[in-house]
């Protein structure tokens, strides 16, 4: 685990981002989604933080923001000491050459009509990065061998691929501008199994050779629990616990870290059926009317009527590692609300 | 890093080319024979229809009552009408107003629809909501009453109907491209885009126009044939083109009535309508599958 | 050994195209245990899904062609049935739980009217009360809370989740023999994949179903499955117990599948990585369709390779002799 250095790659501040739910024949709000709801934390130059949770737990929601495509609510996004969250316009544009994202799906995140050349061609461009055609032809074949793409396939659009090569252009495209960071939403988990294991040590190696900062979002924790060296489990727009690998894994202490790390099927038969299960009941609730004090305590095996009143605050119990629950240090106990 | 020499010389030289999408299409476009043979069907037909005075002896007006309706023959190739006017003759200049008509009124349709379209969809929102009611109000409006409104503030005017069928066309373009880019605006590439700083204007021309041509050149192929059928009826109701002057819409309306009598007179008018469809059909088909990458084939 | 409920012989599965033959299953036996869960695992276009929809009848054909092979089913050959017999017996006798349980519910029609029509399509004697009555301890069963007011409600109203639940309860209506999951929780979260895991076990168990199970995931074929068949561009690779499949594997490919998958219970250093791309399903490598990527590819592996029989339930289409270390 890298220690958190005195500069930071990525620091984010109580960062709200709320999103309007309805908007009248006039355009007035009636409600909000809380998709973000106050996040708070740090990637250190050179650092993997990993980001769990489940889906509509804000978690993609938090990347997207933090590369602003949205304005956030509230709160503060430092991007190697720059605040980036009140940006606008051309000021923010400019910016951006310093934080990239791999999306998701490589088969929507590539213009289906623009060869590989082009897509990866686009933010030098648009940035002015290279004087004539010539730099910019040797700069897309330099980043294509770079992803372990053959600049062979420069001419070919996007469907002559496979899902693990498309990512690999949407990685060259991420690094044409040379960001400091880069937020990685779920980048594995369109992928065949044999690849995502490809995918993944690809982002290693370019991490140690171009020195990036990842922010890795998943829902797949061993996959986050192979790459990144801090772990942040989100739920609910919250981020409940946040710690380096080995003491997520060994000690987690909130309820949900807990469940969640339980319920990953482990590819051995004997361990596997040996394992006891935490079930959570019930689904995640809306983050239209989030539950009151803890928002876990709808679901939580432990929860107390401390929990339904009152909102539980971080709680630091070793190096780095907080707890957001009332009983990060204290005994669980049954549910009893 | 490996240098990147060690690639063989002619793939290298493909790189710095970097051919793009058009002249992708343009190739691919090539390679259809269907489209391509349209495409030279449609200029021959163009061309004919430009040169018809220099084309043929007779005048689209002259009438010849001794001479009356004859079948074709070696002079009349597409025989004569009712009062012996003569029939490629008015053929000719008809298409002169029909493609004028299919061309202009698609043309500013796709203009106004595509803009229109565009940036509502994309500005999204309350400037979305007001432009979408706004095209329903004009939806609302009777269309030949619309015309005729036209045509009393304006007097008649053979350019003016252009105006006004294209005016009623670009609804539902605008319609369609709206939709696509409502949907297209959320996809990740455009996401991606913006997270790289794309500027709008760019994002629009290069991310979001090029995937709603398909539905744009589908929409117009139909919307040609439409505007030729509306035209007719507008002449029928004595808004558009006037005797002496053709257009195949009046041709093909005096046919009819000729029908059982004269069927040469609505024969060839037909004929002629028919081919030019059929061509516009398949070279949009192959634009369409020439714009788009995947159509490549093996 | 237990008694078998289905065997599947050589089944052959074609689509013609205008590219050319694709040949989607290329030979494939298993043999289905009573009571058991036989997980078949394999990236995607390995066949996995094709197989399962030959053998219902629920491939279109053309394009696809069933070249050969038997499915014996309770003494009847399921190749052999005309569509009318499938159609009840399906359903009835053998049910299906898709991944995506959204496009699988109809919007429209509330989850009663749903769970109704699966027993009156196939028993059109049951009363629309005994149905509802059925329908209702159904949803019990799969574990949904206030059954009863649940059950007027429509599939927009449940979460994933629970619209896998309905998926669920919707195929026991029948009380089927046999249940062919594909990728049943794949579009899940954890935590819920481990609810739905649990109540598929916990049914297993009370109802005596035999299962297949259909996905890409080793740890669920792990924790659920008694035997597995790994799948590799739509040919069978390696058969097995679950336990000779994860601690005795003899394929490369499965060897390998199982060192690329990172473990929670693991700090990895380095993680290993298949090279290359799975095939093009038109435009198969000559012999062992895996050999391109293999890491103990030898001269002979263009050519056919053999079925090597490891014990009286393992077996693996290689031509390498000795288990690799």
């Amino acid at each position: 685990m890298t220690t958190p250095s005195v500069a930071q790659a990525l620091s984010v501040d109580k960062l709200q981002m709320y999103f309007p739910l309805k908007q009248g024949w006039l355009g007035q709000k009636r409600a909000w989604i809380r998709a973000v709801d106050g996040v708070s934390f740090s990637v250190g130059l050179g650092e993997t933080l990993g980001l769990v949770g489940e889906s509509g737990c804000g978690k993609s929601s938090l990347g997207r923001t933090l590369i602003r495509l949205y304005r956030p609510t509230s709160g503060s996004i430092q991007i190697c000491g720059q605040e980036i969250g009140a940006l606008e316009g051309e000021s923010l544009r400019k910016a951006r050459v310093n934080f990239q994202m791999i999306f998701q799906d490589p088969y929507a995140s590539l213009n289906p009509r623009m060869t590989v050349f082009d897509s990866i061609a686009e933010p030098l461009r648009t940035h002015g990065m290279a004087k004539n055609k010539q730099e910019l032809a040797q700069k897309i074949e330099s980043l294509m061998q770079k992803v372990g793409l053959s600049p062979r396939f420069i001419r070919k659009y996007p469907h002559e691929f496979s899902g693990g090569q498309r990512q690999r252009v949407a990685i060259a495209r991420a690094l044409a501008m040379n960001p400091k960071v880069i937020i990685c939403d779920e980048p594995i988990s369109a992928l065949d199994v044999s690849i995502q294991a490809q995918i993944l040590n690809l982002l290693v190696t370019l991490q140690k050779e171009l020195g990036l900062s990842y922010l890795f979002i998943a829902h797949d924790l061993a996959a986050v629990r192979y790459i990144s060296s801090r772990i942040a489990v989100m739920y609910l727009g919250r981020i409940v616990e946040i710690a380096n690998k080995t003491d997520l894994f060994a000690g987690s202490r909130h309820p949900y870290t807990q469940a969640l790390l339980s319920a990953v099927p482990i590819a051995d038969p004997k361990k596997e059926r040996m394992r006891k299960r935490i079930l959570l009941s019930g689904d995640l609730p809306s983050p239209v009317n989030p539950p009151s004090g803890c928002t876990f305590h709808t679901r939580c095996p432990y929860a107390q009527p401390r929990c339904v009143a009152e909102v539980p605050v971080a709680e630091e119990i070793g190096a780095g590692h907080q707890v957001v629950c009332h009983f990060a240090t204290g005994r669980l106990l049954p549910r009893s609300i | 890093m490996t240098s990147p020499t060690h690639f063989p010389r002619d793939e290298v030289a493909s790189i710095e080319m970097g051919r793009s999408l058009w002249q992708d299409a343009v190739q691919r476009i090539r390679g259809n024979k269907v489209a391509m043979m349209s495409l030279c069907y449609l200029v021959l037909q163009g061309s004919l229809a430009l040169l018809a005075p220099y084309l043929t002896r007779f005048g689209y007006e002259t009438t010849d009552l001794m001479l009356g309706a004859t079948a074709p023959d070696w002079v009349h190739w597409f025989g004569t009408d009712d009062l012996g006017r003569d029939m490629l003759t008015r053929v000719l200049y008809g298409s002169r107003v029909s493609l004028m008509v299919g061309l202009l009124a698609t043309f500013v349709s796709v203009v106004i629809g595509v803009t229109y379209g565009a940036v509502s969809g994309y500005a999204g929102g309350r400037v979305d909501a007001l432009m979408m009611r706004g095209l329903e109000i004009l939806y609302a409006m009777p269309f030949t009453f619309f015309v005729i409104i036209l045509m009393v503030l304006f007097g008649r005017n053979i350019y003016l109907m252009f105006i006004a069928l294209g005016a009623v066309q670009w609804l539902t373009m605008a319609r369609i491209v709206r939709g696509q880019v409502v949907s297209l605006k959320t996809m990740e590439y455009v996401s991606a885009a913006r997270a790289m700083g794309v500027r709008n204007r760019a994002i629009i021309f290069r991310h979001i126009l090029p995937n709603v041509l398909s539905p744009v050149i589908i929409y117009s192929t139909l919307t040609i044939p439409g505007v030729i059928l509306e035209e007719a009826f507008l002449s029928f109701l004595g808004l558009g083109v006037q005797e002496p002057m053709s257009s195949w819409g009046t041709l093909i309306a005096d046919g009819v009535t000729a029908l059982e009598t004269f069927p040469w007179m609505i024969l060839y008018p037909c004929i002629t309508l028919m081919l030019t469809l059929v061509a516009l059909n398949f070279l949009g088909d192959g634009l369409r599958e020439a714009l788009d990458p995947k159509s490549n084939g093996d | 050994m237990t008694e078998s409920i289905l065997e599947v012989k050589g089944l052959k599965t074609y689509f013609h195209t205008r590219a050319g033959v694709v040949k989607a299953v290329d030979g494939i036996d298993f043999t289905l245990g009573k009571g058991k869960t036989l997980g078949i695992v394999g990236e995607s276009g390995s066949g996995k899904s094709v197989s399962m929809m030959s053998i219902l009848g629920l491939l279109p054909q053309p394009p696809a062609k069933i070249e050969g092979g038997t499915v014996f089913f309770e003494g009847q050959d399921l190749l052999t049935l005309n569509r009318e017999q499938l159609r009840t017996l399906r359903g009835r006798k053998i049910g299906m739980i898709f991944q995506d349980p959204m496009t699988s519910l109809n919007p429209y029609l509330k989850v009663s009217t749903q769970l109704m029509e699966a027993l009156t399509e196939h028993d059109r004697s049951t009363s629309k009360k005994s149905a509802y009555e059925r329908a209702l301890w159904t949803l019990e069963q799969v574990g949904i809370p206030d059954p009863k007011q649940r059950i007027e409600q429509y599939p927009h109203q449940f979460s994933g989740g629970m619209r896998q639940r309905v998926m669920i309860a919707m195929t026991l209506m029948m009380a089927p023999e046999i249940i062919i999951a594909d990728e049943p929780t794949t579009a899940l979260d954890v935590t819920i994949q481990a609810q739905i895991l649990d109540i598929l076990r916990n049914l297993q168990v009370k109802r005596g179903l035999s299962m297949i199970l259909i996905t890409h995931d080793l740890g669920v074929v792990a924790g659920m499955s008694d035997d597995v068949l790994v799948m590799y561009a739509g040919r069978p690779v390696e058969q097995g117990t679950v336990e000779e499949i994860f601690y005795r594997p003899h394929h490369p490919y499965t060897s390998a599948l199982l060192r690329s998958i990172p473990s929670v219970l693991r700090e990895d250093q380095e993680l290993y990585s298949i090279r290359g791309l799975p095939p093009d399903p038109a435009r198969l490598p000559p012999g062992c369709p895996f050999a391109p990527r293999c890491e103990r590819a030898m001269p002979i592996c263009t050519q056919a390779p053999p079925i090597r029989r490891l014990s009286l339930t393992h077996t693996s289409v290689c031509h390498l002799e000795v288990s690799p270390p």
